[in-house]
């Protein structure tokens, strides 16, 4: 510094004494400057987090920045499977451009200068080679651009552009701004991408998670839900579900190995369940998840298969059986009814040969139901009214139930129209209800027995209804009564095979039989047969 | 220069002036103020005078009083300390140069942070003061008023020109009263140091009209009150004078800056704290004598100004006659006359040359001085 320079700051017209008023005018534009500046910053931080549009993003930030740095004109250009692509541009409406491989820019030399030594260059509008972008930048009379390079964590990500219309030169400070804020960009459009596929993959999880039908529901180590899917959110047992999972959850969590245990629920549903533990990475247990399956169904219909596969089972010996003993028993009986007859009544042993023959004649009952059970005996369908059939039941039991002071009650309806089938058939299956109902109600100790038989037609089924107020059945005891040699009689009184044999025949006719009972009040059998044909009693 | 420029800070000038300190402290917006002092002045009770009128005004305060005449470097800083410590807003400064300087170089590094050598020179300060109110108790260094601070760097054995505007206090108060306390010695070396201050800033190549008013002014009043002043403690008419003088020359060379008899004296009490005013006494008339043949005119007007009758002599025979004039108000008032009386020796004189030529304060001495030359004058003057 000269002389007179020295002098000129001593006692020139510009040395003025510093004031404190000018000082914090200063300060305070100085941190205005800054809180924008940290303002933008944080804009772009606070949306690397949330699945926003980074369209949105860019736009919040160069609407911000405006108010900071002087610019006409701002775009991105991302690189676009290596080829820069414009992605947004700002002022709105400035360009017609949007992000379009037809619309690919055509990278000029300062792109890939700017991008290779990661520093921002300016160039002169008008020195540029021809590209689309420099028509558009001519136009609104953009003199200078200056091109910050978009870099991520390791990868290039694009250039931002800003456009001056006077070829003023860039601050120190705004262009180390705009190189932190570049790199903050760049990195939240790196994040931006990141997230989607993390949240993308997420969403295709829970997706899984949503689709799986049967229950999944995830405990954390207090036993408690800490996540769970739709079906089990759904399941209207949860509660009890949950309780009964604890002691398995525990085990799962204290031996830190799967686990699987049958759960079973009111209504007789059958769950089972699978729990299995989930590890961090130091494998400690954090959780455990557990797996059910209704399995109601399942076992339902294996029964059926085991009962069909046992039906068919004791058909066959039965069947064995039932033509073995024919012969005999036609010998015995044959004999027995000569002897019989050569036989005076007053005769000691007439007593004892007319029990053989009514030995006889009960085995021979039995192997007939044998047969019957096994479809040994063919029988031919034809029409048949089912009140008819009834009445002629009635006329074999109507004397054996009247002994045991049962009232009968009947409300049968008129209309019927004849069903096909086996009436012969049909009939056993009544005489069969009627002697269980007569059963029921010998062990009962109500005053008035009685049993009602009703007919009626229900939707496209035929319905025989017995009811008695005998001793019913215990709900336990419900499930088994169709399966054969189930009895609870004595053991000369029934052979178990009747209801089995009845649900046979029932099934061949296309019906069912459903059964209601209440212990101590009754019980009520539906016969139900399907209406065919067009013929009417 | 066609455009010039003048600073100088609100001033109080009245006997009784000091009282205003607290209020006029206040009036600035402070809250806690540390006064800076020596204990000479607390001795002659104007520090009490200043603690009174600041519980009056209902200002806190604290005080620092650690220091020793040729403020130093380290005063500063502890100066500093305590005013962070106390977490003072503003400062008062009470004494003579000394004190003030310190209370300038407290409050640039408060604000400014750093070590004080950082700001020698010119124009170095780039943060503004807490506000500043100076009282001064002599009537010399111009302080209260001056945008300088001059402190002394005890590792590099100099004094250090601090040189900005914003070393402009706030508040100047002159009390001519606190003359009265100092003794003959100190009236006679401060009084001479205002002589000094306001030849060299009338001569100075960066005087303006607005500065040739103050120093001229000065010169007058020293030319006539500094005997009696010095001769009389009570004479309140040459202490209301030579307070004038004090502050009109302050404005002077504050605006129009110094000469060589500054530079070279800050060179020698740098390194040997010798009191300023006296050596400035030693070396004004040899400086005159160099610098006279630049500007012969104000030389001869200076003469004229001092009373001396130059209408039947030349410029030269005038400024000679000026020089004459200060020798003997000098010898008069009892001021030393020449180096080897303060204790200087030839072999001392080598290494102040260099230091001297550094000081801002040569830049506008109106005559260029070379190493040889100020080795010369310093002999001249042994």
């Amino acid at each position: 510094m000269n002389k007179l320079e020295l002098i000129d700051l001593m006692t020139g017209v510009k040395s003025s004494k510093k004031t404190y008023y000018t000082e914090l005018k200063k300060t305070v534009d100085q941190l205005k400057k800054k809180n924008m500046q940290l303002e933008i910053m944080n804009d772009i931080t606070k949306n690397m987090n949330m699945d926003i549009d980074i369209q949105e993003i860019l736009r919040n930030v160069i609407t911000k920045l405006k108010q900071l740095i002087t610019f006409d004109d701002s775009h991105f250009v991302i690189l676009y499977e290596e080829e820069p692509a414009l992605l947004h541009i700002c002022p709105n409406g400035h360009c017609e451009l949007e992000m379009d491989s037809k619309n690919l820019l055509h990278p000029f030399q300062g792109f890939s200068s700017a991008l290779k030594d990661k520093q921002p260059i300016q160039v002169e509008v008008k020195r540029l080679p021809d590209f689309p972008e420099k028509e558009r930048l001519l136009s609104l009379e953009i003199e200078s651009l200056l091109l910050v390079p978009l870099y991520g964590k390791s990868k290039k990500i694009g250039i931002w552009t800003f456009g001056r219309k006077k070829k003023k030169t860039w601050h120190k400070d705004e262009l180390e701004f705009l190189e932190q804020l570049s790199n903050q960009l760049a990195l939240t459009l790196e994040n931006a991408q990141l997230y989607k596929e993390v949240l993308h993959s997420k969403q295709e999880w829970e997706d899984t998670f949503k689709a799986v039908e049967d229950m999944i529901i995830v405990f954390d180590h207090k036993g408690t839900v800490y996540q769970s899917n739709d079906s089990a959110r759904d399941f209207s047992d949860l509660v009890p579900l949950i309780e009964k999972s604890q002691n398995l959850i525990q085990d799962t969590f204290s031996f830190n190995k799967p686990g699987f245990q049958e759960i079973l629920l009111q209504h007789d549903t059958i769950l089972e369940m699978h729990a299995y533990p989930i590890q961090n990475k130091e494998h400690q247990v954090y959780g455990v998840i557990a797996y059910y399956k209704n399995v109601t169904e399942r076992r339902q219909m294996e029964v059926q298969l085991l009962h069909a596969g046992k039906l068919g089972a004791i058909g066959e010996m039965a069947a064995g059986v039932a033509h073995e003993l024919n012969s005999p028993l036609t010998a015995i009986l044959g004999n027995s009814q000569i002897l019989l007859r050569k036989t005076p009544q007053d005769n000691p042993d007439y007593m004892l040969l007319n029990d053989i023959k009514i030995c006889g004649d009960r085995c021979r009952q039995i192997v007939k139901s044998l047969l019957t059970f096994s479809r040994q005996d063919e029988y031919r369908f034809h029409y048949y009214s089912i009140n008819e059939t009834i009445h002629q039941v009635l006329n074999l039991l109507k004397f054996q139930l009247g002994k045991k002071q049962i009232s009968l009650h009947l409300t049968l309806q008129e209309d019927l129209p004849f069903i096909k089938g086996s009436q012969p058939q049909i009939e056993q299956i009544i005489i069969n209800l009627l002697l269980n109902a007569k059963d029921a109600l010998d062990e009962s100790t109500q005053k008035e027995k009685s049993i009602a038989i009703t007919t009626y037609s229900e939707n496209k089924f035929m319905v025989v209804q017995v009811t008695d107020n005998g001793t019913g059945i215990e709900k336990e005891r419900l499930p088994f009564i169709f399966h054969p040699f189930h009895t609870t009689k004595d053991r000369e009184k029934g052979t178990g095979l009747g209801l089995s044999v009845s649900l046979g025949i029932a099934k061949d006719h296309g019906g069912k039989i459903d059964v209601l009972s209440t212990p101590g009040q009754g019980s009520t059998f539906f016969l139900r047969l399907p209406i065919q044909g067009e013929e009417r009693g | 220069m066609s455009i010039t420029k003048f600073v100088m800070p609100e001033v109080i000038f009245g006997k009784g002036s000091i009282e205003q300190a607290g209020e006029a402290c206040l009036r600035l917006g402070a809250k806690k103020a540390l006064i800076v002092s020596d204990s000479g002045v607390a001795n002659a009770g104007w520090l009490d005078k200043v603690i009174k009128s600041c519980q009056d005004a209902g200002l806190a305060f604290a005080t620092f009083i650690e220091m020793t005449t040729n403020p130093k470097d380290r005063e500063i800083e502890a100066g500093c300390l305590e005013f962070k410590e106390q977490e003072c807003d503003a400062i008062i400064g009470l004494g003579g140069g000394s004190a003030l300087d310190v209370a300038k170089g407290v409050a640039l590094l408060v604000t400014n942070g750093g070590i004080i050598s950082d700001y020698e020179g010119v124009d170095k300060v780039h943060s503004p003061l807490p506000p500043m109110v100076m009282i001064m108790t002599t009537a010399g260094s111009g302080s209260e008023v001056s945008q300088f601070s001059v402190i002394v760097d005890s590792f590099r054995e100099k004094k250090m020109t601090i040189i900005s505007k914003s070393l402009v206090p706030d508040i100047a108060i002159v009390d001519p009263g606190t003359l009265t306390t100092l003794g003959p010695d100190l009236t006679a070396a401060t009084g001479m140091d205002v002589l000094t201050h306001a030849i060299e800033s009338y001569v100075s190549i960066a005087a303006t009209p607005l500065t040739d008013v103050q120093a001229k002014n000065a010169l007058s009043i020293v030319s006539r009150h500094l005997r009696p002043s010095v001769a009389s403690r009570h004479n309140d008419e040459a202490k209301k004078a030579m307070a004038m003088a004090s502050l009109q020359a302050g404005l002077a060379f504050s605006n129009a800056i110094l000469g060589a008899a500054h530079a070279i004296s800050h060179a020698i009490g740098g390194k040997y704290l010798l009191p300023h005013g006296e050596i400035n006494a030693i070396l004004l008339p040899h400086v005159m004598d160099f610098n006279r043949i630049a500007s012969p005119r104000r030389f001869s007007e200076i003469a004229d100004i001092m009373g001396i009758d130059t209408r039947t002599l030349t410029e030269q025979q005038a400024g000679m006659a000026a020089i004459h004039f200060v020798r003997e108000l000098s010898q008069d008032i009892g001021a030393p006359k020449s180096l080897s009386d303060v204790g200087i020796t030839k072999e001392m004189i080598d290494p102040i040359g260099m230091t001297a030529l550094e000081d801002a304060c040569m830049i506008t001495n109106p005559r260029d001085m070379s190493l040889e030359q100020i080795s010369q004058l310093l002999l001249t003057a042994l």
